[in-house]
């Protein structure tokens, strides 16, 4: 039953010929389809999966997300425990690898069912995503969707990016967001 | 019509909607398919990953595998993962998409993999059970572990996709096939009602038709087809009805407008006579039917051919006058041309001799200038030669001055030797008279003076002869001072001399230099003289050349004047015979 609500929603999404959808409609575009299936398919990996899962068992208040996310947002990033244990974890590597390995891939962070991170490299500028865009269009209210973030430009790398939020999805279930920056330079030079 | 349209406008959508349900079927198929593939080959590839290492831990640790068997066994798994990449990779190498796609998200996985097996399959070949359980518990799932996370989520993701593709394509085949349905039964429900009527809309119209014909056959002219409808066939007997009403009313027409016309062409035939006999004041009657046209026309064209032909006849009287005037005028520019030939022949006599004239001036020009040249070098040479000459004058001149100085030092010294001689004169006076003054004493003395009386008379003796000596001198003295006297005198007046040669050598040089200039001056007028005669010559040269041009387009002319004058001939006949044709025609006065 869950599956076809997700279903009809995927079905759904491209028929609304809403200003949102038609940008997203070329977002789409210029992004290419290996970037979106990427992020698509890291969010069924299932050491994604597992990460998100094991981080919503432990079913944080929202108070402690917020003094987590000021307490991320006033550390240094060098010495905190906070951001070592989200940068430097197994998923985290992984991200790492995919960052370093791909000059177009900018950014890949990872959140729990409230937008609290799970996952980050490189590091994002705060611990908690739930109040952002990228999270809830992502999140959807539990029923996940693909949203493709409209291009920002980030002064500490004088680049600008898009960002790709997918759902993490679990047994046909979103149980968290997955969430790819594109170096819109680097789309424009590759074709 | 419509009916029919209708019909097949149905069939046509039809068979589209069919076809565009079919491909765009086809295509998700297409899609779904190649989904599943992934979803299969990745899942082969990842349970033979598990399952190999697995096994080898297991059989091992059992004790039921010897470390030969473990060997072929990692071998077989490694060879099993290769084949299994090698096939996806040869599906998808015609997509570089999905190659880079699938490099993106596998391939440093399989390499992980490959490592993996390379571990295991060393700590094998060296034997050693406590490395391989070290291996098996913790090392192995950083090597497998990768590749299956990934593999799984690709899988999860293509199942996802493939479902929702395959719900499309369902939806799609569904709408396609509600739609073609309604279509079909569309169609169907149509051609039940409409194929009756379509059938009795054509065969009652055209058993009326082919009615209507066989009374017309048999000659019943009021026959119609009276059909009201406004389709086709309708139409058909309307404009079939039409037709057969006009042609009724055509005939009957016909025959009076033939009777008619009949008159007409013989009247009409009487006129054209009378024209063909060159009597262009005839007038033809106009009838009101076809032939009246006819009749104007051939009035209308009879009057103006004898308007023009007068006009022509006028004409052709003022050509031939013309044509006489012009010839009359052809014979006197024929004379003038020929006047102004022998001008023209004349100038160029006189230009040739002027042009011979001008070029031996040019000549002797150069030849003079030559001369002057030559005058002005000899005239520079003799100015130099009296200018020396004038110089070595002053010379002489200096020179014979310098003697006249020391001739008349010569003249004083003279009389100084006189002063000299007047001194020797008085002593020898003096011992004249010491010696008569001794021979005296001697005298008295007698005997013992005797000796001194002699040498007293020695002394007068010599006295006497400087006496002579000195007289002598004194003549010989005046003698060179009266010539030194004469001497000088002469070396004056050629002194005098001179310096009148001097001067006239200088008034030489002064009128020599004059020359000179003036010589130059000639040399350059000449030059110029002979330059002129040259360009003037050049110049009589063309002008003779543009003469003889003048000369042979005089001919030319001359020729084309004699064509003129018989082509006006020619024209003067022709003029006489256009009006002896003219005149033929009888034409309105």
């Amino acid at each position: 039953m869950k599956f076809k609500i997700v279903l009809a929603a995927l079905m759904l999404a491209p028929g609304l010929a809403t200003a949102q959808e038609f940008d997203q409609q070329q977002l789409q575009e210029l992004l290419g389809n290996n970037n979106i299936r990427w992020a698509r398919h890291m969010g069924f990996n299932p050491q994604i999966v597992r990460a998100v899962e094991t981080q919503n068992a432990v079913e944080l208040t929202l108070d402690e997300i917020k003094r987590r996310d000021q307490e991320w947002r006033q550390a240094d990033p060098a010495s905190s425990m906070l951001i070592q244990e989200v940068t430097q974890n197994e998923v985290a590597r992984y991200f790492r690898r995919r960052v370093e390995d791909n000059p177009s891939i900018f950014e890949v962070f990872l959140t729990d069912n409230q937008g609290a991170n799970v996952a980050a490299y490189p590091p994002t500028s705060d611990y908690w995503q739930g109040d952002e865009e990228k999270f809830s269009n992502a999140w959807n209210g539990g029923q996940g969707q693909l949203f493709i973030g409209p291009p920002e430009f980030d002064e500490s790398t004088n680049k600008t990016q898009i960002q790709i939020s997918t759902p993490v999805i679990s047994g046909y279930q979103t149980v968290g967001v997955l969430v790819m920056g594109v170096a819109v330079d680097a789309l424009i030079s590759d074709e | 019509m419509i009916l029919i349209t209708t019909l097949v406008l149905i069939f046509l959508t039809n068979g589209s909607l069919a076809l565009l349900g079919m491909s765009d079927i086809a295509r998700e198929i297409g899609r779904v398919n190649a989904l599943t593939t992934e979803a299969t080959e990745l899942t082969r590839m990842s349970s033979s990953v598990r399952r190999h290492q697995e096994e080898v831990g297991r059989l091992l640790g059992a004790g039921s595998m010897s470390w030969d068997e473990a060997s072929r066994l990692v071998d077989r798994g490694r060879r099993h993962f290769e084949i299994l990449w090698q096939a996806m990779q040869t599906r998808i190498s015609a997509d570089p998409e999905e190659v880079a796609y699938i490099d993106d998200i596998l391939t440093h996985e399989a390499d992980l993999v490959r490592e993996g097996y390379k571990q295991l399959k060393d700590i094998i070949t060296a034997e050693d059970r406590v490395a391989l359980d070290a291996f098996l518990l913790n090392e192995a799932r950083q090597y497998h572990e990768p590749f299956i996370n990934s593999a799984e989520g690709q899988i999860l993701l293509a199942d996802i996709d493939a479902k929702r593709f395959f719900a499309a394509t369902e939806s799609h085949g569904r709408f396609y096939l509600i739609l073609s349905a309604s279509a079909v039964v569309l169609g169907l429900l149509l051609a039940m009602v409409l194929g009756p009527m379509i059938y009795r809309s054509i065969t009652s119209p055209i058993g009326n038709l082919s009615a209507v014909v066989r009374r017309l056959t048999e000659g019943d002219l009021d026959a119609r087809t009276r059909l009201t409808s406004r389709d086709e066939l309708g139409q058909l007997g309307q404009a079939f009805d039409r037709m057969l009403d006009d042609r009724v009313e055509a005939m009957q027409q016909a025959e009076r407008e033939n009777e008619a016309l009949n008159n007409s062409v013989i009247e009409l035939l009487e006129a054209v006579s009378d024209l063909s006999n060159r009597d262009l004041t005839v007038a033809i009657p106009v009838a009101e039917d076809v032939t009246g046209p006819v009749s104007d026309a051939m009035n209308l064209m009879a009057q103006e051919t004898a308007r023009v032909l007068a006009t022509i006849r006028s004409i052709s009287n003022q050509v031939a006058e013309a044509a006489l005037a012009v010839e009359s005028q052809g014979g006197k520019i024929n004379s003038l041309a020929d006047s102004e030939r022998k001008i023209i022949e004349d100038t160029m006599t006189k230009l040739n001799e002027a042009s011979k004239t001008m070029n031996m001036i040019a000549k002797q020009a150069k030849a003079s200038n030559d001369i002057a040249a030559k005058a002005s070098t000899s005239t520079q040479q003799a100015f130099d030669s009296v200018s020396k000459t004038a110089s070595g004058m002053n010379e002489i001149r200096e020179t014979i001055a310098e003697t006249e100085k020391r001739i008349k030092r010569l003249g004083e010294r003279s009389q100084e030797i006189n002063g000299i001689v007047e001194i020797i004169n008085n002593i020898a006076e003096r011992t004249h008279i010491l010696a008569l003054n001794a021979s005296m004493q001697a005298a008295a003395a007698g005997d013992a003076g005797r000796g001194f009386a002699v040498v007293a008379d020695e002394v007068q003796r010599l006295a006497e002869s400087s006496r002579e000596s000195t007289s002598e001198i004194a003549s010989l003295v005046s003698n060179i001072q009266a010539e030194t006297a004469e001497t000088m005198s002469t070396m004056n007046k050629a002194i005098a001399q001179v310096v009148e040669g001097s001067e006239l050598a200088q008034a030489s040089g002064v009128q020599m230099q004059a020359t000179q200039e003036a010589t130059s001056e000639l040399v350059s007028a000449v030059e110029q003289i002979a330059k002129r005669s040259l360009v003037q010559a050049h110049i009589s040269t063309n002008l003779l050349e543009q003469t003889d041009e003048a000369r042979r387009s005089t001919e030319e002319t001359n020729a084309e004047l004699k064509l003129q004058a018989d082509q006006t001939v020619n024209l003067v006949q022709f003029s006489k015979q256009l009006l002896e044709s003219v005149n033929v025609f009888k034409l309105p006065v």
